[in-house]
């Protein structure tokens, strides 16, 4: 990797990013206040049941995953064609 | 230190190694692994957050997390098809070379 | 009245705006139907006129449009009183005219439908904008007029100079409304509703608050300057005669210009409230300045139609100053009688200057010369309209003139009769070199050779407006009757002497240039007095400084700014890292955590 301006400047923020992350997990370690949503957030009765609906229901995210890998495999044999190649 | 604490920092750490790669690399195909890298470590995120302190694992995070990696992967695919379109039209694997949408 | 005839007047127009499509599948229907509907709109609105004269209290409907209780109540509804009754009659009236004239003008153009479409548009949001009783939808309709004004003058759209005078009136009337949306908010910031009555009421209670509201006149000026073209955002009327002619006659000449002076005279009884000494004389002096200034600009001005645009602004000034003069309901009648006599005289000679155009193909004057042969009527009716336009007995400009300057004369002020009389000598001077240019003298070599055809139905309305000359200055009384105010006049020996001065100096020096050429206008090209001129021409520069700085000082700063954009996707990746640890640091630093 050749050491330009850019990747100098990447590699110098990313150093920062991660000494700010870990001040801030020096000033609020543990996390477990967030551990327990109940006592941080207040109980979330629409988050709850979007949890239970979508458990019950598990076809629902399943045809959507089935819906995304389909049509992305579709794409990629439509990118992969030659110019000039018979369809 | 909690399940969560671990997951958290661990999912921190990936993803600050995937920014890293997505900013200093050159090569595309570099990128598309920094991508990656940066989805599996908010995969650890989505699963370290199901944890309760006793120990109880809600399972929906689980499943949305199996369904996640899953489209992870086609999205690295669409990604590196991409690549490929790019290399036949521009001949170069080099990202800083692509400039002609310049403001 | 007619029944719903406050809220038919601007619908009625909107509609069938948004019914132009249906009626263009026919083509003879499609340039009857518009002028059919801008009839039946002018007589819903003198319809009104009986039932304003019976007095106070006025029709009133209104619905309740936004309630969220609490937070904001919104009531919207027109408003008949006599204000809004005179100049919906006005625009309605002129309106139905200008199409009628339309129909002869535009006979041979593309996108007819187009045309209709925003002429429509434009007579209902101006009726609307007047008729409307609360800040709200004066601004909505006033930013509706603004729309149609800029999709108008650039009707014909592959010419590059109608595109960019489009552009140049709208982005210029842009920053009056800015200025004058936030005094709207500021108002109902502090009274808590948007309608005039409320407004009115709470007046007593407005008086003590902070500075900040002394500055609502301040801003609803800027408004009114931005959408009147006065100075300094006068810069968008001359260019907006790239449009067609009828155009020209209804948006810049008789309605859309004027109604900047509809804002000020409806919000008169804040002026007067708020330090009345600061505001009216601010509108004193950019009428007069602007009168006087645009007057001599168009002295120098060869293309016909410019001639007419800077003197509608000088004449707009006119109204503002009488505006200005004091408070009260006497000096609102006094400006609006000007109004009615300017429309009705500017509409005129826009229409007859639409006649040369149209057969001619061109608007320089100095292509142009002797045609009073070959357009008689024309002819006429352009001496009509130069004869009220300079204020020569007994036309309807000499009345609103001598009004206008006999409060002048009242008030004590005594700058601003000098600036009066300064201004009448320059319209004497140059609504004449106009007409002398144009109509008298030898046929120039290109008007030899063009055939000038006056079609009926642009005759009618030259004749009927002519008509209106003669008869609105008498109509002074009963207007004031119909404003509600008191009014004795008799014609005051002095300023009588000072307008006859005016125009002797203003005539006695055409007559030498120009009629006997001694000095010939060729004279004032050379030396000092071509610098003058060329000053003149210029429009004092005003056109260059805002280019300089507005267009060509923000083009290059955004080049600059340009220079952050590389395009490099690493660097888009280094700026989102940034971004996330100044977010993180201020969630250190202030944040809860």
């Amino acid at each position: 990797m050749k050491l330009d301006s850019l990747t100098a400047a990447g590699t110098v923020l990313t150093a920062v990013l991660i000494g700010i992350f870990a001040a801030m997990v020096g000033r609020i370690f543990p996390f477990q206040v967030f551990g327990s949503p109940p006592e941080a957030f207040g109980p979330s009765v629409l988050g709850a049941k979007i949890g239970l609906y979508l458990w019950n229901f598990r076809f629902w995210d399943l045809t959507v995953v089935a819906f995304i890998l389909f049509f992305s495999a579709l794409g990629c044999i439509a990118m992969l064609r030659e110019e000039g190649e018979s369809r | 230190m909690m399940t969560l604490d671990v997951s958290l920092i661990g999912s921190f750490a990936l993803i600050a190694v995937g920014l890293f790669c997505l900013a200093t690399n050159r090569n595309m195909i570099m990128m598309v692994i920094g991508v990656e890298i940066m989805m599996n470590g908010s995969i650890l995120a989505l699963v370290g957050l199901a944890a309760s302190p006793t120990g109880l694992l809600d399972p929906l995070p689980q499943s949305l997390a199996i369904m996640a990696i899953a489209i992870g992967g086609s999205v690295a695919a669409v990604g590196l098809v991409m690549i490929t379109q790019v290399y036949r039209h521009y001949k170069t694997l080099d990202v800083r070379e692509l400039k002609k949408l310049r403001l | 009245m007619l029944p719903y005839s406050p809220i038919i007047v601007w619908l009625m127009p909107l509609v069938a705006a948004f019914l132009m499509p249906l009626a263009a599948l026919n083509r003879k229907v499609r340039d009857v139907f518009p002028v059919v509907v801008g009839f039946a709109s002018a007589v819903f609105a003198v319809s009104m006129i009986p039932d304003v004269l019976r007095g106070a209290p006025y029709a009133h409907p209104e619905i309740s449009w936004i309630r969220i209780p609490g937070i904001i109540e919104a009531r919207v509804g027109a408003l008949a009183d006599p204000l809004s009754v005179f100049m919906v009659t006005v625009v309605s009236c002129i309106g139905a005219l200008i199409l009628l004239y339309s129909m002869g003008y535009m006979a041979n153009e593309k996108g007819k439908t187009r045309y209709w479409f925003f002429m429509l548009l434009f007579i209902g949001s101006m009726s609307g904008l007047v008729i409307t009783d609360n800040f709200l939808t004066l601004y909505i309709f006033w930013e509706m007029v603004g729309l149609c004004s800029y999709a108008l003058i650039g009707f014909w759209y592959d010419r590059p100079e109608a595109r960019k005078a489009g552009m140049k009136a709208f982005l210029v009337t842009r920053v009056g409304d800015v200025f004058l949306l936030a005094g709207i908010i500021f108002i109902y910031l502090n009274v808590g509703s948007f309608s005039y009555s409320a407004v009115e009421s709470s007046l007593s209670i407005l008086k003590p608050l902070p500075a900040i509201l002394a500055t609502v006149p301040l801003l609803l000026l800027i408004g009114a300057i931005g959408k009147s073209a006065q100075l300094p955002l006068h810069v968008w009327l001359p260019d907006a005669m790239e449009g067609p002619t009828p155009v020209s006659a209804l948006i810049h000449a008789a309605t859309m210009v004027n109604a900047g002076v509809y804002l000020m005279a409806r919000t008169h009884l804040i002026y007067s409230a708020l330090s009345p000494g600061v505001w009216l004389n601010a509108l004193i002096w950019v009428g007069a300045i602007t009168a006087l200034l645009t007057a001599t600009m168009a002295l120098a001005s060869v293309d016909i139609k410019r001639v007419l645009a800077y003197s509608t602004i000088s004449q707009i000034g006119l109204m503002m100053l009488a505006l200005g003069l004091g408070a009260g309901s006497g000096f609102v009648f006094v400006s609006q009688f000007h109004l009615m006599s300017h429309a009705i005289f500017k509409a005129l000679l826009f229409l007859c200057v639409g006649v040369l155009v149209h057969s001619m193909g061109t608007r320089d004057m100095r292509q142009m010369g002797g045609l009073r042969k070959v357009a008689p009527i024309t002819f006429i009716a352009c001496v009509i309209g130069m004869l009220a336009l300079s204020g020569i007995p007994p036309l309807n400009g000499f009345w609103s003139k001598e009004f206008i300057f006999d409060a002048a004369m009242k008030t004590g002020n005594y700058l601003v009769p000098i600036f009066f009389v300064l201004t009448l000598a320059v319209t004497m001077a140059y609504s004449w070199r106009l007409v002398i240019l144009t109509f008298l003298g030898e046929k120039s070599d290109y008007a030899k050779n063009v055939h000038v055809h006056e079609p009926k139905v642009m005759i009618i309305p030259l004749i009927i407006l002519s008509a209106f000359t003669f008869v609105t200055g008498f109509w002074g009384p009963n207007f004031a009757k119909f404003m509600g105010v008191p009014l004795e006049f008799h014609v005051e020996p002095l300023t009588l002497m000072l307008s006859t001065v005016a125009f002797l100096a203003g005539g006695v020096s055409l007559y030498f240039v120009y009629v006997r050429r001694s000095p010939s206008p060729e004279y004032f090209g050379r030396g000092f007095a071509g610098s003058v001129q060329k000053l003149l021409a210029n429009g004092y520069y005003f056109d260059r400084v805002y280019n300089a700085i507005f267009v060509n000082g923000l083009t290059a700063g955004i080049q600059k700014f340009r220079k952050t954009h590389p395009g490099i996707l690493n660097y888009n990746i280094l700026l989102i890292i940034g971004g996330l640890s100044a977010l993180v640091i201020m969630f250190l630093l202030v944040g809860g955590l």
